[in-house]
């Protein structure tokens, strides 16, 4: 359970970054360190070069700029947590980084961190796919912005290149009378989840959606969004609709056995978490439209 | 110092075709590789730990031609970091030949399947069995016969600290001294000796305050590797077991299956019992660590705290391809407990009596004890039913019982439950032929400046050895804890005892320090009297000090020990008929245990029987399968208490580690056994957040077998909550009808379980 021998570079500004990652062929950057240290320490991953970009105080910002909400990758979730400004405008992403592990990984761990690793049960993947984010890739060429659904290419495996960093997650903040909701279950509290499902839903004034967002985590590869406007749109939500959105759900995903549980099992409770996400997403949308 | 790594097996079974190590030899700062075959030269096969009428494998502490189990040892590196012993482990090349392995224990017990040990002819390390009273006679008039087959999976403690050793030979003395994290470090010496053909006096054992126990360091296993490569090198090796290496191949334990048979009458009164236990071992039960004893303790105890007219029990140990199997809080009391109390449930269930009714009609009495039970074991003292008459209380059964028929009407998801058991947890066990054979010494003196050094062969694994002794001293000799410092966990310094394992704290240590404590007092009255020239009877010590009758003369420990040891000295003191005025030594034995067969052939093993109760409230969520426990409440009989706080600790720790098996933890095998759980992501324990505050209380039975009338307690409390688990999840789906056929009760279980019925179908079943 001891890494491999590797050498360890700090870097305070991202020049110096992209001048570290141009420099060496097997390089990693560290931020919070939460999946990458146990990795080395198992030699699952045996970087020869750590590039530690925690003194990068460009990567650590939270802001809103007019309908954006743009976060840091290197924020840390008690960062995130903690904000007034992100729980006032995008408090579906508070309510999901509240499952990731325990005080001492949110006190440590990046929202950067988690999105390039991909773990496709890590909830803050799953907020973001619902949200609809977008992720600004910067290398010394310059930046890319890229719709988070197509980042993700599959398990532990993501569209960013190794003379690249993942500098911002931009978040379109959800319209006015816009419902959330996350739902998970895992073994414990703390744990990855076995299924994860957060969930948007925007009403009118007569109560009717309008708009609706959904994405699961732990049912496939990545999180997966899965268009259930067609259940539910133009109609008050009730328990019947929201059955009929699990159904178009049921349909949609394939989830495999794998280490934590069976697909059949995670099947089943997608189904539960979808329901039961829709119609709290729903109510709270109610509460907010009055 | 050089750093231990060991290179470990990938596969389940194979045979070792070939070893290429040249490359990691030849590494720069690697002193020593070697392979099972190159550590020949040095040691022997690991000892066997028991062995009644059993199959001892030849095995050693690094494979040799096979391996039997996935993380088996097979090279192991001395380097001068971990870091660069675990780069070299990346250098070595084996060639394995795979073999068919076998997991199941019923499937490695059929005709047919791949065994371990060819020569054996099967996989069957054991067996052994007993009949009692007119068995067929009593099945065959039965008005109920109940048949139920009840399985327990594989977990085990999994402390927080793994195994740890550092291993010294000095090549100019000969002599061997190893540090490591053990229950018994007398134990140990005993074996690495053995292991090493070593004279047992030149090996000194030295086990400081260690990361916990819970019986899984109860042997010389893999630390006889770090004295291997101290051996060959001549320089001391650390070896600190990664948890990977520690959920790998520390001791395992549970896995097994009963089949029951019971005979009820008419009228709810248990009659014939007939019980068989298959019990899986792994690779091995004997010389990796003492797993299959704890298949005939379980033998001996299936028949709980109820009356039996006929008794018939069998076991057969099975080797398979798994871990090692040893001790793990229970050795075989927990294997009794589970089958029985949860088929008490379903019996009472059938035939429409409360499980509360069901066990007072068969609880052995209060009135009847001592209590020679029928698989032979004599209980000293109890008082079942009270027990269980105080846990209602305590967890107010009738209000939760009320409170589900209101909750569980059909209109939510979420179904209350309420599960209760007895317990009888046999403490301080004396098993024949085995390490576990039990006595326990202690030396009490009186230093010279009036302190009390009090040297034990026990073991304090952070189980409050240290307190409860300077209680026990302090009483004893009218002194106070401050006054008494405890010595233990070094062979050079204490006498051969045997140390914390079948919870003999409370038994044979306390004992044989209170009779040692007792043994001093005596004979320090004596001088006191001598020099005072009057009656021993009526001196007395008290507030560190001896006083005559009356109080008019008294003498403090510390003058006393001053005039003994220096000014004037014995000779000037001490009455003739008293020869050893400054310590007392005291090996206490068990007076009821015995392994001379009685007329019908039974042996009694254990010294003392605490008892007790408890009950588990849950909440099932019927539609993600999610087990929320409510509330814990926990009678506890453990005789006379010595330390409330420590009792109490242990309730809710062992209670705790129970849960964590009913719900949580288990060693997940697939049929090639490959171990898919080896960090603590994926092996997992309950945390705070799973577990709600618990309530205690007790029920006091002095033991009229022990010098204070206490019983050891120490894994009671994880006995009980299996099958107390089991029986709250029955109750709260009891409008499904579904009855627990498998653990650990994760969600995706509960979820596959509530599918076989057709109510839940209708009401939660899928949504197309």
């Amino acid at each position: 359970m001891k890494p491999k021998s590797f050498d360890y570079v700090r870097v305070d500004t991202l020049p110096a970054l992209f001048a570290a990652l141009g420099a060496h062929d097997n390089a990693k950057i560290v931020a919070g360190g939460q999946s990458l240290v146990p990795m080395m320490n198992f030699r699952v991953a045996q970087p020869e070069v750590l590039v530690d970009i925690n003194g990068v105080e460009a990567l650590r910002h939270v802001v809103r700029e007019g309908a954006v909400l743009r976060i840091g990758a290197l924020a840390r979730y008690r960062d995130v947590i903690d904000s007034p400004l992100v729980r006032d405008s995008v408090p579906l992403l508070v309510a999901a980084l509240g499952h990731v592990g325990y005080p001492a990984i949110r006190n440590r761990g990046t929202l950067g961190g988690s999105v390039v690793h991909n773990d496709p049960s890590a909830e803050t993947g799953v907020a973001l796919c619902c949200l609809g984010a977008e992720l600004v890739v910067a290398s010394a060429e310059g930046e890319r912005v890229v719709p988070i659904a197509e980042f993700f290419v599959t398990t532990y495996l993501t569209d960013i290149a190794p003379h690249e960093v993942l500098a911002e997650l931009r978040i379109p903040v959800p319209a006015p009378r816009t419902g959330y909701a996350f739902r998970e279950v895992a073994k414990r509290v703390g744990d990855f989840a076995i299924v994860n499902v957060a969930a948007l839903v925007a009403v009118d004034t007569r109560g009717a959606t309008t708009a609706v967002s959904l994405a699961l985590g732990g049912v496939a590869e990545t999180p997966v969004a899965v268009d259930v406007g067609a259940a539910l749109l133009g109609r008050p939500l009730d328990a019947a609709r929201a059955a009929e959105a699990a159904r178009l759900v049921d349909a949609a995903i394939d989830p495999q056995d794998d280490n934590v549980a069976g697909g059949e099992y995670k099947r089943h409770l997608a189904g539960v978490l979808v329901k039961q996400a829709l119609l709290a997403a729903h109510e709270d949308a109610l509460a907010k439209g009055a | 110092m050089l750093h231990a790594a060991m290179l470990r097996s990938p596969h389940a079974h194979a045979r070792i075709k070939s070893i290429d190590v040249a490359r990691a030899r030849a590494m720069p700062g690697v002193h020593a590789v070697l392979t099972g075959e190159d550590a020949k030269q040095y040691w022997g096969p690991l000892p066997p730990t028991i062995d009644i009428g059993m199959k001892v494998p030849t095995v050693y502490g690094l494979a040799t031609e096979k391996v039997y189990y996935m993380g088996e040892p097979v090279v192991a590196v001395a380097a001068d970091s971990r870091y660069l012993a675990e780069d070299a482990l990346e250098l070595i090349d084996v060639e394995y030949e795979p073999l068919p392995a076998v997991t199941d224990t019923e499937a490695a017990l059929a005709p047919g399947a791949p065994l371990l040990y060819p020569d054996w002819g099967d996989n069957v390390q054991c067996e052994w069995g007993m009949a009692v009273g007119p068995v067929d006679e009593v099945f065959a008039q039965a008005a109920h016969v109940f048949d139920y087959r009840i399985p327990q999976h594989r977990y085990s403690g999994v402390s927080l600290e793994g195994r740890a050793a550092l291993a010294q030979f000095d090549a100019y003395s000969r002599k061997l001294t190893l540090h490591c994290s053990t229950q018994s470090p007398n134990l140990v010496r005993t074996l690495v000796a053995q292991t090493f053909n070593f004279p047992e006096h030149d090996v000194q054992v030295i086990a400081p305050d260690i990361g916990g126990g819970y019986g899984n360091k109860l042997q010389a296993d893999a630390e006889v590797i770090p004295c291997l490569l101290s051996l060959a090198t001549g320089r001391p090796v650390k070896w600190t077991e990664s948890r990977q290496e520690n959920l790998l191949s520390g001791m395992q334990c549970r896995d097994y299956v009963w089949y029951l048979r019971v005979a009820v009458s008419r009228d709810g009164i248990l009659q014939g019992l007939d019980a068989k236990v298959y019990g899986n071992v792994g690779c091995d039960g004997t010389c990796h660590a003492a797993g299959a004893g704890k298949f005939l303790v379980a033998c001996g105890y299936v028949p709980g705290p109820y009356k039996w007219q006929a008794f018939k029990v069998s076991t057969k140990v099975a080797v398979s391809n798994k871990a090692p199997s040893g001790a793990y809080r229970g050795y075989g009391k927990d294997i009794a407990n589970f089958p029985l109390e949860v088929a008490m449930n379903r019996m009472a269930d059938a035939l429409g009596i409360s499980p509360v009714e069901f066990r007072r009609r068969n609880f052995i009495g209060r009135d009847e004890f001592p209590y020679q039970q029928i698989s032979g074991p004599i209980y000293d003292s109890g008082d079942y039913a009270l027990c269980l008459s105080k846990l209602l209380d305590l967890v107010d059964y009738d209000g939760v019982k009320r409170r589900q028929a209101r909750q569980n009407d059909g209109t939510g998801s979420r179904y209350l439950g309420i599960g209760l058991a007895s317990m009888l947890e046999p403490s301080g066990g004396a098993v024949p032929n085995c390490i576990f054979n039990s006595y326990e010494v202690a030396t009490v003196r009186l230093m010279p400046e009036g302190g009390i050094l009090v040297l034990t062969g026990h073991q304090d694994i952070g189980q409050g050895t240290e307190t409860t002794l300077c209680q026990v001293v302090a009483d004893e000799l009218g002194c106070t804890p401050d006054d008494v410092r405890i010595i233990y966990g070094d062979t050079n310094a204490v006498p051969y005892g045997m140390g914390p394992w079948s919870s003999r704290g409370a038994t044979f240590n306390v004992s044989c320090v209170a009779e040692a404590a007792r043994t001093l007092k005596r004979n320090l009255i004596e001088v006191a009297a001598h020099l005072w020239q009057c009656e021993a009877t009526g001196v007395d010590i008290a507030g560190g000090a001896i006083a005559e009758a009356g109080g008019e003369r008294t003498l403090t420990l510390k003058a006393l020990g001053n005039q003994l040891h220096l000014w004037p000295g014995a000779f000037g003191i001490v009455p003739k008929h008293v020869t050893n005025p400054f310590e007392a030594t005291h090996y206490w034995t068990s007076p009821i245990a015995s392994w001379a067969p009685d007329e019908l052939g039974r042996i009694r093993l254990y010294s003392t029987h605490p008892s007790g109760s408890s009950a588990i409230v849950v909440e099932v969520d019927a539609e993600t399968g999610k087990i929320e426990v409510k509330d814990i409440a926990i009678v506890d009989d453990c005789g006379v208490i010595i330390n409330p706080m420590i009792v109490e600790g242990q309730l809710h720790g062992g209670y705790v580690q129970g849960i964590g098996g009913a719900l949580l933890e288990e060693f997940h095998y697939d049929e090639r056994g490959q171990l898919w759980n080896t960090d603590l992501t994926s092996y997992l324990h309950p945390l705070a957040t799973d577990v709600p505050a618990i309530k205690c209380d007790h029920v006091i039975s002095p033991s009229p077998y022990t010098a204070l009338g206490t019983k050891g307690m120490g894994e009671g409390s994880a006995i009980m909550p299996v099958a107390v688990m089991v029986n709250a999840v029955e109750d709260a789906l009891r409008p499904f009808g579904v009855r627990v056929s498998e653990l650990p009760l994760t969600p995706e279980r509960v979820i596959a379980l509530l599918r076989t019925s057709p109510r839940w179908r209708e009401m939660y079943g899928a949504p197309a």
